[in-house]
């Protein structure tokens, strides 16, 4: 895919720094601790696609949600939206932006004020951008009616609070009051993780639908990997807040190179498999912040070797299509076995 | 011929008092289990697969109450024991599996402490001999440096090791029976599948019983026999794995399936189920599912359609579970 990107994501790291005890910060020659949970990331998103985000807990997803959200600033690196760099959290580009990019969070429950109904909901966002928007009260009333009822929610039901919708139908209010704006990008954060299948299967067609009418890019964060080849067409794999893989969805999901990506999608349940596939990545997360020399992964990855435990791979394009993080693959050029 | 099953279920009824109100939250539930077979109990959450796991180890606190019923277990009813009786099934011959590894161990207490529990209990050992018997269960579920492990507490070791823990102390006892409500959905998807493999692996070599209480159908498609399909409090298909997922006689399995996205087919659309669970205080009348199902809805579904069978060892509640299921 050709595209102008929307969203560029440049050299990108963010660290947490660990709260230190007096006697560490008094004690000379101790250098502050900090969790690094983006680690250079560089990568560009095109507009109309769904960028997947997709690792274990801790590998970093929901800190770039933040990140590009501006909810809280990098450490280093800047994010570009449409050719303007976004500021840190607060400044003054921060509501323009956010005009343009909204969010939809993983739980309704929490994400809704349960002391607003839905119409209220719906029109904040619209109050809080009504200048830039140039919206009369009328045209904010019908917009308000307009984007319920394109989200498959009835604007009869208005006057309702959150607690008397169910599940479903609240994410439907999350994604109105983040479509009410007509933005041109949304990160979703696990947008159906907390809902049952058959109900996530008719807010993935709502989204699938909306994209489709709006032109709208999504980066989508999930750790549901069977929902991510069917709902994204490009993936970035995310390791301890480094990027292993990236690429066309089909590249990435058919013909894995880095052995993490192939451990992680061995170890989805496959509803066509009658048997129980052995685990294929050993061991646990190690400790962020005291992460391992050379590949992150190494400790537990079944193909590691020397260089691998002091040299840190960089991402290199390979023949076959994706970008990947790994000595193995881009010495041997080969996928490994 | 078949041996005697280790766990007998029928009738299995489940209600709760909300006000004037009686509410049945498991309508009369029935299977079996074979020794060293695993049931997967699955279903939409408020399907009422944890009552029932909730129910067999006689955890319904007021105002809920199991109604009606049998559960023989080693020839006795469950249902019927008094609690002291109980007491000295659960945690002995019949352990139970949390989701939440956080929620089930003691924060104070070190993990040795909590696993040697049960053996000091139930099989009356010195505190040393259950500290040694702790131990070994630490090892054999893979826990690295045991000795040191069963002196720490839970807060030191991660989700996946507190939940290897548990399995430790539940196996430590070789039950004839665990029960394993959602023991793998807080992990993340690669300590998901060594967790599952733990699990697994010790029953089936002990010959354990494991009724797998979960909401996702690919992983009952990887560890089940039997896959049980709970909707609406009801047990509406029950059959063999194989059987179960490729000739459903369910159409609320059937779309059940349906509904999951598939690597293998992304351009595929996503067949929701239109609507939602009916909520177990405003049930529909006749078959539980008739208001979302896709098949041709006659008369006779008004009518509450019985659990019969429709093959080996197989049962549908649908009165039209002999026909072919369009999707």
């Amino acid at each position: 895919m050709i595209s102008r990107p929307i969203l560029d994501i440049r050299g990108v790291s963010k660290f947490f720094p660990l709260r230190r005890s007096l006697w560490d910060r008094l004690a000379p020659g101790k250098k502050p601790l900090a969790v690094g949970a983006l680690r250079d990331l560089d990568f560009s998103i095109a507009t109309g696609e769904t960028m997947a985000v997709v690792g274990e807990s801790g590998c970093g997803k929901s800190t770039l949600a933040r990140v590009v959200m501006g909810l809280i600033p990098p450490s280093a690196g800047t994010v570009v939206f449409e050719g303007t760099p976004i500021d840190a959290a607060g400044g003054p580009g921060a509501r323009a932006r956010r005009r343009h990019i909204q969010m939809v969070f993983q739980n309704p429950f929490g994400s809704l004020d349960p002391r607003m109904r839905v119409h209220a909901l719906v029109r904040e966002p619209l109050v809080i951008h009504r200048r830039a928007l140039g919206l009369s009260s009328a045209q904010i009333r019908a917009r308000v009616e307009e984007t319920l009822f394109e989200c498959g929610l009835d604007p009869a039901m208005a006057g309702r609070f959150p607690h008397q919708f169910s599940g479903g139908q609240r994410q439907r209010i999350a994604i109105a009051r983040a479509l009410a704006i007509r933005p041109s990008m949304l990160v979703l954060d696990e947008p159906v993780s907390a809902l049952d299948v058959s109900v996530q299967a008719q807010i993935v067609n709502l989204l699938r639908e909306k994209q489709r009418d709006h032109d709208l890019t999504y980066l989508f964060i999930s750790h549901d990997l069977s929902l991510v080849r069917c709902f994204a067409t490009r993936v970035v794999v995310m390791y301890l807040g480094r990027v292993c893989e990236i690429g066309e969805i089909a590249d990435v999901f058919d013909r894995p190179l880095h052995p993490y990506t192939r451990g992680l999608l061995a170890a989805v349940p496959d509803i066509r498999a009658r048997s129980k596939r052995p685990a294929a990545v050993p061991g646990e997360l190690p400790n962020p912040v005291r992460p391992p020399s050379g590949c992150a992964f190494h400790p537990r990855c079944p193909l590691a070797f020397d260089r691998c435990r002091t040299e840190e791979p960089t991402l290199t394009k390979h023949p076959q299509g994706q970008l990947v993080a790994c000595h193995l693959v881009t010495t041997s050029n080969d996928r490994p076995q | 011929m078949t041996p005697r099953p280790v766990l007998e279920v029928s009738d299995l009824t489940v209600r709760f008092r909300v006000g004037e109100k009686l509410i049945t939250v498991v309508d009369h539930v029935a299977f079996e289990l074979q020794s060293g077979e695993i049931l997967c109990l699955v279903g939409e959450s408020g399907a009422g697969k944890s009552t029932v796991a909730h129910a067999l180890m006689r955890l319904i606190d007021p105002p809920g109450e199991i109604a009606d019923g049998r559960a023989l277990f080693a020839g006795r009813d469950l249902l019927a024991l008094n609690e002291a009786e109980m007491q000295a099934v659960r945690g002995n011959h019949i352990c139970m599996i949390f989701q939440d590894p956080m929620a089930t161990l003691n924060p104070l207490k070190r993990i040795g402490e909590q696993i040697s529990e049960g053996l000091r209990l139930h099989r009356g050992l010195s505190r040393a001999a259950a500290w040694q018997g702790a131990v070994k269960a630490l090892r054999d579920v893979g826990i690295p440096a045991p000795e040191l492990r069963a002196r720490d507490y839970p807060h030191q070791l991660s989700g996946g090791m507190q939940q290897r823990a548990i399995i430790a102390a539940a196996v430590a006892m070789e039950p004839g029976l665990i029960i394993a409500d959602e023991p793998t959905t807080a992990l993340d998807a690669t300590i998901q599948s060594q967790v599952l493999d733990l699990l697994i692996g010790l029953t089936r070599t002990l010959r354990t019983a494991v009724i797998l209480v979960t909401h996702n159908m690919a992983l009952v498609a990887e560890v089940a026999d039997t896959i049980g399909v709970m909707y609406a409090g009801a047990l509406v298909e029950l059959g063999p794995k194989a059987a179960v997922l490729d000739q459903p006689r369910h159409p609320y399995t059937a779309a059940l399936i349906g509904s999951i996205p598939r690597a293998d087919e992304p351009e595929r659309p996503f067949v929701a189920i239109p609507g939602m669970m009916p909520s177990v205080s405003a049930l529909p009348a006749g078959c539980l599912f008739h208001p979302r199902c896709a098949q041709m809805v006659r008369p006779d579904c008004l009518q509450r359609p019985a659990l019969t069978m429709v093959g080996q060892q197989h049962w549908s509640a649908c009165h039209f579970a002999e026909l072919e299921i369009t999707r």
